[in-house]
């Protein structure tokens, strides 16, 4: 475990370097000024020279290279160049008001894929199963800001039942410190706690829905066909032959292997989700990160374009280690590859 | 009464060039603690018959038989459910691959525990979890694992084919089944592993009161202490009988051709000289011959072999051919 | 004369003839197949079929439903938008940019990942396996991300987007070839003709591609669909194909605004779309099930 450990360390280490020597090569890709789009200060500006001279836009790649990586380790990211903002400041709430939808999405999407992937394995090639997988094929290939459109318009719009963008009511007055609504409320000093926490949920329910709606029907039938295959499995068949029941197989032996297959596809399920989410908080104005990312697109903010890039492919490393680190830590045979 | 008591076992199999009689009209006796070898070249549905046995079948199979009784209940009569409940309590099987037959994210102990019937562990709560785990250490060194100690935690991968094979037995018999099934489990080892296991499957036999079915391609690979001996060639029963007087005096054209074939039993063959085998090739299940199917292979041939030939008794033994080599004392 | 067959004869079909037997089998994929057919020749032939241009605004005729309703005109079979455009040809014309576009985007990157992937795949001198962990980590960046970067640099434009896309599906093509040639060299039959002394693009053409056809052809698919779907993305959060060029993605934002005047301008490109990206989803669906079914038989 230790090796393996230390194994997938390592290749992280390597990932993010990669990662940084990419974000810092974008500064040059840019258009416009490297030191510009690294620090947000403009050409004109009084400071423009000394920022220039501290960067050592004059000394070789390698040099400022590192000090790219200084300041990036020591949480300099820069101004936004259309607020003058700091980057790093406003990069945190951003990304807790993306996990929030993530997070929500991906519980949603593992509980109700996994469960009937499983559900429909056991009624394999029978109506129930071919209804599921039918069922999942079109939900996969929905486009997500399509899908996000027709459930607007339907449960918010005709239906009135649920408010159609943004985080919370702004009536309730509450101020953004974490970036996650829900944590916002819990610790703010507001009258009507109870009331904002009920309307903050309703407007989770939608984007958090249909942002799990993919990355679910993937699973769905991911799970379906690995549990499946697990299901033909010698081993599973001696274990019928030896007197346990279909539960008792299916709990025991089908489902973990299953769940070692099916972990496997995880990052680009993720990857996935994540994609989506700049759609979807776009279509929703939710402050996250994807929404932030394609303002800035649209403004031409290069350090919080970077800062993006940067938060987004980070979330995605860190999120693989945590998967491959339990799959070897559950799973011994994975260690062996 | 016998344990186990086949008559006339068909199985069919739909393929997509139409069904193939895979197994055709098999008959199989077997007693108390008695030590059965079922040889067969591959193809010969030796591993079929097996698994019809045990209900390990496809949906695709259709098994149909006279008689398929264990201990004077009928097996096909039975619903799957019940089924499970009979084989699971008196029967087990072992494989020849024993990793794809053991689950490779599981330990030992948990596959183990997991065949332990429920009724044997004692004590009140906490107790069984000890009593459970000194039954698996005594299960292993029952199998002839010795150092328990490190197979206990170990998955399957981790384990050497012998030991691991050595653990599906202790699986196996862990609910001291009444017949164990081995299915060739000892093609692809090592001579050693494989007279290893053949010792601790002749042991469990004689000390259990277990009947063993041991089926093995060829007669070299059958255990000294065989009592039956049955012959299958392409889903046909050859001939069956006490082991000793099968060898000694085999009856059917394929027998005769399979002990020539293992060279153990030829006392000198001369230099450069041909290995005796039958011509031609097991013919594959698209192309089964009618009649005998061994017809058009056997050197015996005649014309009457296009027809099935009828079961021939003589004493304990049995043999289907129209041409046997015994003298037949009227 | 009726055709006996008399003799026996054992045919060994390639691996790619047997895939498609078994794909053959089922009604669903060939349905979705003769739709994906269809749509191919919509995109070839769309500037004939389409009945007037794209930017012709029948001002008599604005916001007009689809002909099937009452108030529908049979002059416009699909209604018209809210500038009296006519819908059915401007879906007939976004076709070129929502699926001729990707076609041509999957094609060129797949050559150049596929090319790039074998050599990797034969490519024994890189210290292998630290390397393959390091490229399989970056893969998990979203390939629309990725898309979002180079329009970050390069500006959007329907030349800008189409590179952009193309380049980020790249990476997939490179990492599903290279692992599929470097898992058939390792098996017996590779082996068996490296002994034989058959050169490396030998072995690479007439060996391996054979049997990792399926593979590749399945990637196809699902490229095929992630291009789709990002083309349209993109066009929909107005940063792919701008507005006036009539792509389902920036149609569909479009109807945004008009959605309850006229709800068909929002379903109609919606609907096109969802069938594209279904009937390609299927096919490759099957295609992955047909070779699943190869391999276990």
């Amino acid at each position: 475990m230790i090796r393996y450990l230390s194994s997938r360390l390592f290749v992280f280490i390597i990932a993010f370097f990669l990662l940084t020597v990419f974000t810092f090569s974008l500064n040059f890709f840019f258009p416009g000024d490297p030191v510009t789009n690294m620090t947000g200060v403009r050409t004109f500006s009084d400071y423009y020279p000394v920022i220039s001279e501290i960067r050592g836009a004059d000394k070789n790649i390698a040099f400022q290279y590192i000090n790219y990586m200084q300041n990036l380790l020591s949480g300099n990211w820069g101004a936004s160049l259309s607020s003058g903002d700091y980057v790093f400041e406003h990069t945190y709430q951003h990304l807790f008001a993306s996990l929030e939808l993530i997070v929500g999405a991906l519980v949603l999407a593992v509980l109700i894929g996994v469960l009937s992937g499983i559900f429909a394995a056991t009624q394999f090639r029978g109506p129930i199963d071919k209804g599921v997988i039918s069922l999942a094929m079109a939900g996969y290939s929905i486009p997500v800001f399509w899908l996000a459109q027709l459930l607007i318009l339907f449960f918010a719009v005709k239906l009135d039942w649920l408010p159609i963008t943004g985080q919370i009511n702004p009536l309730y007055g509450i101020a953004p410190q974490s970036g996650s609504i829900l944590i916002d409320i819990v610790i703010s000093d507001s009258d009507y706690k109870a009331a904002a926490l009920q309307d903050a949920l309703n407007h989770l329910i939608l984007p958090v829905i249909i942002l799990s709606i993919m990355p679910m029907m993937l699973l769905l039938r991911l799970m379906r066909n690995a549990t499946q295959e697990m299901l033909q499995k010698p081993y599973v068949k001696a274990a019928r032959a030896r007197g346990l029941n279909e539960f008792q197989v299916l709990i025991k032996h089908a489902v973990p292997n299953a769940t070692q297959s099916v972990l496997q596809q995880v990052p680009l399920i993720f990857s996935l989700l994540l994609s989506n989410s700049i759609v979807i908080e776009s279509i929703f104005n939710w402050p996250g990160i994807g929404n932030w990312l394609v303002r800035a697109i649209f403004e031409r903010d290069f350090p919080v374009i970077q800062a993006c890039v940067l938060i987004i492919a980070l979330t995605i490393l860190l999120f693989n280690l945590v998967v491959d680190l339990y799959r070897g830590w559950r799973f011994p045979i994975v260690r062996q590859e | 009464m016998q344990l186990l008591d086949i008559r006339n076992l068909t199985v069919e199999m739909k393929t997509p060039h139409g069904i193939v009689r895979v197994l055709d009209k098999v008959n199989l006796q077997l007693g108390k603690g008695e030590i059965h070898s079922l040889v067969g070249e591959s193809g010969s549905g030796k591993s079929l018959l097996a698994k019809a046995i045990v209900g390990f079948t496809n949906p695709n199979w259709e098994v149909t038989a006279d008689r398929l009784w264990w201990n004077g209940q009928d097996l096909l009569a039975m619903n799957t459910k019940q089924r499970r409940a009979v084989t699971g309590r008196d029967m087990a099987m072992i494989f020849q691959d024993p990793y794809s037959y053991l689950d490779p994210n599981s330990t030992v102990e948990q596959q183990i525990v997991e065949a332990i019937p429920e009724g044997d562990v004692r004590g009140t709560f906490m107790r069984r979890r000890v009593d459970r785990k000194t039954r698996v250490k005594r299960l292993l060194h029952r199998v002839g694992i010795r150092d328990h100690e490190s197979v206990i935690d170990s998955y399957p991968f981790e384990l050497s084919q012998g030991v691991a094979q050595k653990v599906s037995i202790a699986i196996a018999i862990a609910h001291r089944p009444r017949l164990l099934i081995a299915d060739e489990p000892t093609t692809a080892m090592e001579p050693s592993t494989k007279l290893q296991i053949h010792r601790l499957l002749a042991r469990l036999a004689a000390s259990q009161e277990m009947s063993v079915l041991l089926i093995s391609q060829d007669l070299t690979s059958i255990l000294p202490e065989t009592k039956q001996l049955t012959l299958l060639y392409c889903g046909q029963l050859m001939e069956t009988g006490p082991a000793e007087e099968v060898i000694n005096h085999p009856a059917h054209p394929y027998t005769d051709s399979m002990l020539r074939m293992s060279l153990q039993t030829q006392q000198e063959l001369p230099h450069k000289a041909r290995l005796p085998t039958l011509p031609g090739a097991i013919p594959t299940l698209r192309h089964m011959p009618i009649g005998c199917r061994l017809g058009p292979r056997c050197p015996y041939a005649q014309k009457q072999c296009v027809k099935a030939p009828l079961a021939t008794q003589k004493q304990q033994r049995v043999f289907h051919c129209h041409f046997p080599l015994l003298e037949l004392e009227s | 004369m009726p055709h006996i067959n008399l003799y026996y004869k054992d045919e060994n079909p390639s691996p790619l003839t047997l895939v498609w037997r078994r794909f053959k089998e089922r009604l669903l994929s060939m349905t979705a197949l003769y739709i994906l057919l269809a749509m191919i020749l919509v995109v070839i032939f769309s500037p004939i079929l389409a009945p007037y241009s794209t930017s012709m605004q029948f001002a008599d005729a604005v916001s007009l439903p689809p002909s099937w309703t009452e108030q529908g005109n049979i002059q416009f079979l699909m209604g018209t938008d809210d500038l009296g455009r006519d819908m059915l040809s401007r879906l007939l014309i976004g076709s070129i940019y929502s699926l001729g576009l990707p076609i041509l985007m999957v094609a060129v990157s797949s050559i150049i990942g596929m090319v790039i992937g074998a050599v990797l795949g034969i490519d024994r001198t890189i210290k292998y396996q630290t390397f393959s962990r390091v490229f399989d980590t970056l893969l998990s960046i979203p390939s629309f991300l990725m898309a979002l970067i180079i329009i970050a640099i390069l500006g959007t434009g329907l030349f800008n987007v189409a590179l952009a896309i193309t380049l980020s599906l790249i990476p997939q093509f490179i990492f599903v070839t290279r692992n599929a040639v470097h898992q058939e060299w390792h098996k017996d039959y590779v082996t068996a003709s490296r002994l034989n002394g058959c050169s490396k693009p030998y072995l690479l053409y007439r060996v391996i591609l054979p049997n990792i056809t399926p593979i590749l052809v399945m990637q196809l698919t699902v490229s095929l669909s992630v291009a789709i779907m990002d083309i349209a993305a993109l066009s929909f959060l107005g940063l792919g194909i701008q507005s006036p060029t009539p792509e389902w993605g920036s149609m569909l934002a479009r109807s945004l605004d008009e959605v309850y005047l006229s709800p068909w301008s929002m379903v109609l490109p919606g609907v096109t779309l969802f069938v594209t990206i279904m009937s390609i989803n299927i096919v490759g669906d099957s295609l992955r099930r047909a070779l699943s079914e190869r391999v276990n038989s």
